[in-house]
């Protein structure tokens, strides 16, 4: 391939641009700044122009380094030959190769050559690619390049693998820290391996999750049960509190029944006190009035009974001088007398009995019932209990079940694992023996075996006799022999003698043997019974095999089933166990209403052993009552009796007092006196008349006054009928006193009696159920043991609140210590799939990293001793001889080695001269090694001769003249800033074409 | 009897953590909850009278209380429409979660636990919805039996799997037969985050709705609800974006471009070309790809810093390629050339094999073996 022309349009400085070339070798020279490089690159860019040549910066766009600087297009042109043909290469370049709008002549014909679009042209003309073609076509001046080692390096990477900007070493070094950055030497380390810890920690941390959701599942769990204990509790305390209140409500309507009763017994006593013509109002007055009159009555009575004095002093009456001394008016026959000593018998008789009654009886009476009372309502309390005590039978029973059913899935899970461990050891042990009788039959196999062979020997060993035969035959002519030459020759060939004896006594022995043999075998026989042994063995052994896996398959299964049913009696422990602590509530229930029972029932007891005292006391007032009262019977109602016994008593009392009246006297014993003195005389009566009659009229004026209230006999039960009046009056007074202080400690001092009912009725209707029951009155016990249920009730809530609290710490205390679930699992997707992004990466890495050391090992096996011939050629050319050989050291260094010479010298020890010399010829075998067959690349030089002294550019120079016009004739131009050199090459080297540019 | 008009919504994942965008994430939460809040108004604008929230609408249990008294608001404010929500396994429901404390307002309906209904007369709708219980749900939620058929619209909100018959997942497995099976009229669910359409499986209608805020790269393009009616002859639903940003994977060709710069500017023109002058809204992955000539070098960090005052979040990837006419190289007698014969043989056996996995391996060995001989070849981690 030859350039001809390069006609350049518009490339970088240069413009309207051409430049002939010729064949062979030829020198261009120019200033420093010519454009040699640009001349180059536009070359380059005219046949690759996708590429980027390797002297612009890797983020320059090498179009944009080019552009016309008179702002036109990229444009030009190259006229080359290629296997005989002209063509002509036109290129205006646009943004991108895709764009850039290319025409391709054949001169040869005159005709466009079709060109796809995206085709470098170079690519179809060179069969190589942009940088084998740069590499091919340019060569530089090393020296240029930089310090020793980076030419060092530069010849290094050239010999190693054809590129000098770049070492195997930094490409394996590049590749081996992008692994390692991954991961590290050790394994420890690396990106790859800081995420798959940091996996695996989320792993863990998961696993945790997981655990710590289970637990918060049993946290909640547990929650729920100990909100269904607080419900209970407080639906218990609740029940347990409205007893309580009831029992509140029951003792203030208890007060306010106890309270009216005392009302209304006050009406009754007003009543009592009062009349039909009294209002109980105005008894007060009329008693004042009444006392006025007796006071009155007395005065004149006491008037009288002075002048009566007087008269019996003067003899006019009888020596006693009180008022039944004086004279009667009113005749007093003895019936009168005696009808009235009756009557005051029978009324004092009915005031002693009803005075009994009153005292003794009917206080007994009422304790009895209200012991009988409160004996009902222990009854009832009892009942309640047992009721209760018997729901929670069925609670007691199944904590005790369970505790059982505990104690029993406890023994059986022991039972099982107990059962599984001995099957477990004994499997183990099982399998030993089993090895064990395997072990023995291969034995017994082994022992048929090595007999069988013995017998096939035996049944050889006729065969061979014939051949000891001659062992013995040679064992007795050496020693013949021996003997012989120990005679004649030297005596120390006596010892021939002892090898030849060994010879004839192993000839004999194993002659012996068989012997032996032929007599006990007695022939094939023998053997026969040893193979069928033999094959009862291998029979035995497999049968005991069979045998043994079969058994311990069989242990296998054993094993598994009783694990599974370890599992089970685990299981059912664990759920047993659960179950009985959910039944020890109804359990402690169930003992604490027993306890109550018990108490109760003691309190029952005491209760019937007082109402028996009660009544024994009873029957013992009754007694004493008979002598006064014979007609009261033990089991009457003594109220009924004691109103029976009163009408009689007033009717008794109006009799006598109607006969009192009637003649005139107060009592009895007026009675008495006035029928005396009627009887014994009537002296001095007309005198004492007046007075009489002024005291009778007061007297009859009293009784009158008082019998408006109640009818009384005589004077003295007037006064004492006002007495009594009085004395209701002040009890009346008194009870109304104890009443009101009863209303004012119940707050209710402003209620009438009508509204104390009102509010009774109410209290009843609450207290009322449907069916119109009032609820049980309950003893102080059981109202303290409500309050104490209460109080246990709101013990129990306190601590379950107490552990719903650490139960809600425990929680959020898991929340807050372990990340959620989803969190980590996001997190494991987000880090394992960059783990597995960087994974895939490491994998293309470890691929490039082989296959790159893969490349190196094949390029050092092929290129390598290719280039380094081809080097040493061109070198010793170059240097006439002086240098022979140019190789690489495993460290990737470049030596030399003298023509004649032994040694090898680094270039870092040779002239810069010698090392351009070196390079130059690296070059030129890298650019031939290229090269397709038949293709022969023109070749630029850049001032290559630059650190050349004059020997060695004269040298250069001819060598170069040599080089272009060699077997295969090559294009070489060289570019040079010294005129000089052109000038010698024009006088010394015919044929260098040279040119001004 | 007249349709039922409906929003449907899953997925919101109010409170997630957003760790992949770093210090855009607190701004991202914000804008999540603003999503939630756009959901409302629609609702509010458009008479809907069923929002269903089909799971995960909380990323977490730990949910801040200032969010949750905003939602409990926002819900409040639209009390003619009931809020059906059945949480998913990212905010199941347990003892701690929000969904258990406090009072929500009363047009909000909580499904906490297995399948379970609440009808609504006066409308002719049937709500129906579970709840996850647990992170992990591997027994179907949705029933076996049908669902009664009368006069009632039957609507299910469900966080679910969806499956192949028999298939199996932790994350409440649904398969087309058991939606056939279910006599619903219409199925919301969640927790898949790309859209479906509005699918048919017997008489019933099932989709999901997506995430209404894209939540990383793996859910790229336009997020949003479903809206429209559901009645007894059949759905019509039309997805509706709400979302105030996207993620997008955009691949950049930078073929015959050098530098910085220049990638820079082709970055930026893809993303104009595609998203308009709104292009500056969203969160891009860039994915450099395309040849470029063998000395280019490519700084991703330079070029990621030019173009994060552009974008609200950038990261970048590198899958270019080396322009070289790779079977030229390969008969090269250069270690370049060597290297390149060897992986083209393996390429070429891997693909007479069809072991996709190596092949890609070897594709990219090939890459990193030519990009080795300019610089560098680590892996870049963004």
């Amino acid at each position: 391939m030859k350039i001809k022309r390069l006609e350049i349009g518009r490339f970088g400085k240069l413009r309207d641009y051409i430049l002939d070339l010729d064949d062979g070798f030829q020198i261009l020279y120019g200033d420093n700044e010519g454009g040699k490089t640009t001349i180059m690159n536009f070359i380059y860019l005219m046949f690759y122009g996708g590429a980027k040549p390797a002297n612009i910066n890797g983020t320059v766009n090498p179009r944009q380094n080019y552009l016309p600087w008179d702002g036109g297009e990229m444009s030009g042109a190259v006229v080359f030959e290629h296997r005989g043909t002209e063509y002509r290469l036109e290129k205006v370049f646009r943004k991108s190769k895709a764009t850039d709008m290319v025409v391709l002549w054949n001169n040869s014909t005159g005709e466009k050559e079709a060109v796809p679009k995206g085709e470098e042209i170079g690519t179809r003309f060179f069969d190589m690619t942009a940088s084998a073609f740069e590499k091919s076509l340019f060569v530089g001046n090393i020296g240029a390049s930089g310090s020793d080692d980076d030419i060092s390096s530069r010849l290094s990477n050239l010999v190693s693998n054809g590129d000098e900007t770049v070492s195997q070493k930094k490409i394996l070094d590049r590749i081996s820290e992008a692994i390692y950055d991954l991961v590290n030497k050790s394994g420890r380390g690396g990106k790859i391996t800081v995420l798959n810890e940091a996996i695996s920690r989320l792993g863990e941390a998961r696993q945790t999750a997981i655990a710590h959701e289970a637990e918060r599942k049993e946290i909640e769990k547990r929650l729920r049960e100990i909100n269904a204990c607080q419900d209970g509790l407080k639906e218990k305390s609740a029940a347990c509190g409205r007893a309580v209140k009831e029992q509140e409500k029951l003792e203030q309507y208890r007060k306010l029944e106890a309270l009216a009763d005392m009302g209304r017994k006050i009406a009754d006593m007003a009543a009592e006190a009062e009349n039909s013509r009294i209002p109980f109002e105005e008894l007060k007055e009329f008693a004042d009035e009444c006392e006025s009159i007796m006071k009155d009555a007395e005065a004149a009575g006491k008037l009288y009974r002075e002048k009566l004095g007087e008269n019996v002093g003067n003899g006019a009456q009888g020596s006693t001088g009180d008022e039944s001394a004086a004279p009667s008016l009113v005749e007093i026959t003895e019936e009168d007398k005696d009808e009235a000593v009756r009557l005051d018998g029978q009324i004092r008789h009915l005031q002693a009995a009803l005075a009994h009654i009153k005292n003794s009886i009917l206080p007994e009476q009422e304790e009895c019932r209200q012991s009988e009372h409160d004996l009902e309502n222990s009854r009832i309390l009892l009942n309640t209990l047992e009721k209760r005590i018997g729901e929670l039978e069925s609670g007691r029973a199944g904590y005790l079940e369970s505790q059982a059913s505990l104690a029993s899935a406890q023994k059986a899970e022991s039972d099982a694992k107990n059962r599984y461990e001995i099957e477990k050891a004994g499997s183990e042990s099982y399998a030993v023996l089993s090895r064990e009788r395997i072990r023995v039959a291969e034995e017994r196999l082994n022992e048929c075996r090595l007999w069988t062979a013995a017998e096939d020997r035996a049944v050889d060993s006729g065969s061979r006799e014939k051949v000891n035969m001659k062992l013995a035959a040679a064992g007795a002519m050496i020693a013949i022999l021996s003997a012989a030459a120990g005679i004649w020759i030297h005596p120390y060939c006596f010892a021939g003698i002892i090898p030849a004896l060994v010879l004839i006594a192993v000839a004999f022995l194993q002659k012996g043997g068989r012997s032996r043999n032929a007599a006990g075998s007695s022939g094939q026989n023998a053997a026969g019974s040893r193979k069928s042994e033999l094959s009862a063995a291998e029979e035995k052994l497999r049968a005991v095999r069979t045998a043994e896996m079969a058994a311990m398959e069989e242990k296998k299964a054993t094993l598994k089933t009783l694990g599974e049913e370890l599992k089970r009696a685990s299981a059912e422990t664990a759920r047993i166990e659960s179950e009985t602590v959910l039944r020890k509530a109804a359990y402690d229930e169930y003992a604490l209403v027993l306890g109550s029972h018990e108490r109760e029932s003691e309190n029952r007891k005491n209760l019937e052993r007082n109402l028996a005292s009660q009544k024994k006391k009873l029957v013992e007032k009754t007694r004493q009552l008979s002598d006064i009262a014979s007609d009261y019977q033990e089991d009457q109602d003594a109220a009924e009796w004691s109103r029976q016994k009163a009408e009689e008593l007033e009717q008794a009392g109006i009799s006598l007092y109607e006969l009192l009246n009637s003649k005139n006297c107060i009592d009895l014993e007026d009675l008495r006196q006035k029928h005396t003195a009627w009887q014994t005389g009537r002296k001095s009566r007309e005198v004492l008349e007046t007075l009489s009659e002024n005291h009778a009229a007061l007297k009859k004026a009293f009784l009158s006054k008082i019998g408006t209230y109640r009818p009384a006999s005589g004077f003295a039960e007037g006064v004492e009928i006002l007495n009594g009046l009085r004395g209701k009056l002040q009890a009346v007074s008194g009870l109304m006193k104890e009443y009101e202080g009863q209303k004012k400690a119940l707050g209710l001092h402003q209620m009438t009696l009508e509204e104390l009912m009102d509010r009774k009725a109410e209290l009843e209707a609450e207290l009322t159920d449907a069916e119109g029951r009032m609820p049980e009155i309950l003893s102080v016990d059981e109202i303290g043991s409500l309050q104490q249920e209460m109080e246990n009730c709101a013990n129990e809530t306190e601590r379950l609140n107490g552990l719903e609290k650490d139960l809600h710490f425990e929680q959020g205390n898991l929340s807050a210590k372990v990340k959620s679930l989803n969190l980590v699992d996001d997190e494991i997707k987000t880090l394992s799939e960059e783990r597995d992004e960087k994974l895939e990466y490491y994998e293309a890495l470890k691929i490039a990293g082989d296959t790159m050391e893969a490349a190196v090992d094949e390029l050092g096996s092929t290129f390598g001793p290719l280039v380094n011939d081809k080097t040493a050629e061109i070198f010793s050319r170059l240097t006439n001889g002086k240098y022979r050989n140019v190789r690489v050291t495993k460290k990737f260094e470049l030596s030399m080695q003298e023509e004649g010479g032994v040694i090898s010298r680094e270039s870092r020890f040779l002239s810069n001269g010698t090392v351009d010399q070196a390079y130059l010829s690296l070059r030129l075998a890298v650019a031939e090694l290229l090269e397709k067959e038949g293709i022969r690349l023109p070749v630029f030089l850049d001032d290559v001769f630059m650190q050349y002294d004059d020997s060695r550019l004269r040298q250069g120079l001819g060598f170069l003249a040599g080089y272009a016009a060699g077997e295969e004739k090559r294009q070489v131009i060289l570019f040079t800033c010294h005129k000089a050199m052109a000038d010698w090459a024009i006088e010394n080297l015919p044929g260098t074409s040279v040119r001004n540019i | 009897m007249q349709g039922i008009k409906i929003l449907h919504c899953a997925d919101l994942h109010i409170g997630a953590g957003l760790i992949t965008i770093g210090s855009r994430a607190r701004k991202r939460r914000a804008e999540i909850l603003m999503a939630f809040d756009r959901i409302i108004e629609e609702c509010r604008r458009a008479g809907v009278q069923a929002l269903l929230i089909a799971g995960d609408l909380f990323d977490g249990v730990d949910v801040r209380d200032t969010d949750i008294s905003h939602m409990k608001e926002r819900f409040a404010s639209i009390p003619d429409t009931i809020v059906a929500i059945s949480p998913g396994n990212h905010d199941s429901v347990s003892e701690d979660s929000c969904y258990m404390s406090g009072e929500w307002p009363s047009n909000v309906l909580i499904f906490r636990g297995g399948m379970e209904h609440a009808e609504f007369p006066d409308l002719g709708l049937r709500l129906w919805g579970a709840g996850f219980g647990s992170t992990y749900v591997d027994v179907p939620l949705l029933p076996q039996a049908s669902v009664p058929q009368d006069d009632f619209i039957n609507i299910c909100v469900l966080h679910g799997d969806l499956v192949g018959k028999g298939q199996k997942s932790n994350y409440n497995p649904v398969s087309v037969e058991q939606i056939a099976a279910s006599g619903m009229d219409y199925i919301a669910l969640g927790h898949v985050h790309k859209r479906t359409e509005v699918l048919k499986a017997g008489k019933t209608s099932y989709a999901y709705s997506g995430c209404p805020e894209g939540l990383g790269f793996d859910e790229s393009g336009e997020k949003g609800i479903y809206m429209g009616t559901v009645d007894r002859n059949g759905t019509s639903l039309e997805f509706r974006p709400i979302c105030a940003r996207m993620y997008i994977d955009l691949e950049v060709d930078i073929s015959g471009k050098y530098g910085t710069m220049e990638t820079v500017e082709a970055v930026i023109r893809k993303m104009k070309e595609a998203y308009g002058e709104a292009f500056r809204n969203h969160l891009y992955k860039v994915v450099l790809t395309g040849n470029v000539v063998s000395e280019m070098s490519i700084d991703l960090d330079a070029i990621k810093a030019r173009l994060e005052p552009e974008v609200f979040f950038v990261k970048m990837r590198n899958r270019t390629e080396l322009e070289i006419d790779l079977a030229e190289t390969a008969r090269e007698n250069s270690l370049k050339g060597i290297f390149v014969r060897k992986m083209l043989e393996q390429i070429s056996l891997h693909q007479d094999r069809n072991d996709t996995v190596n092949l890609e391996r070897c594709r990219t060995a090939l890459n990193i073996g030519l990009k080795a001989f300019n610089g560098e070849v680590m892996y870049h981690e963004d």
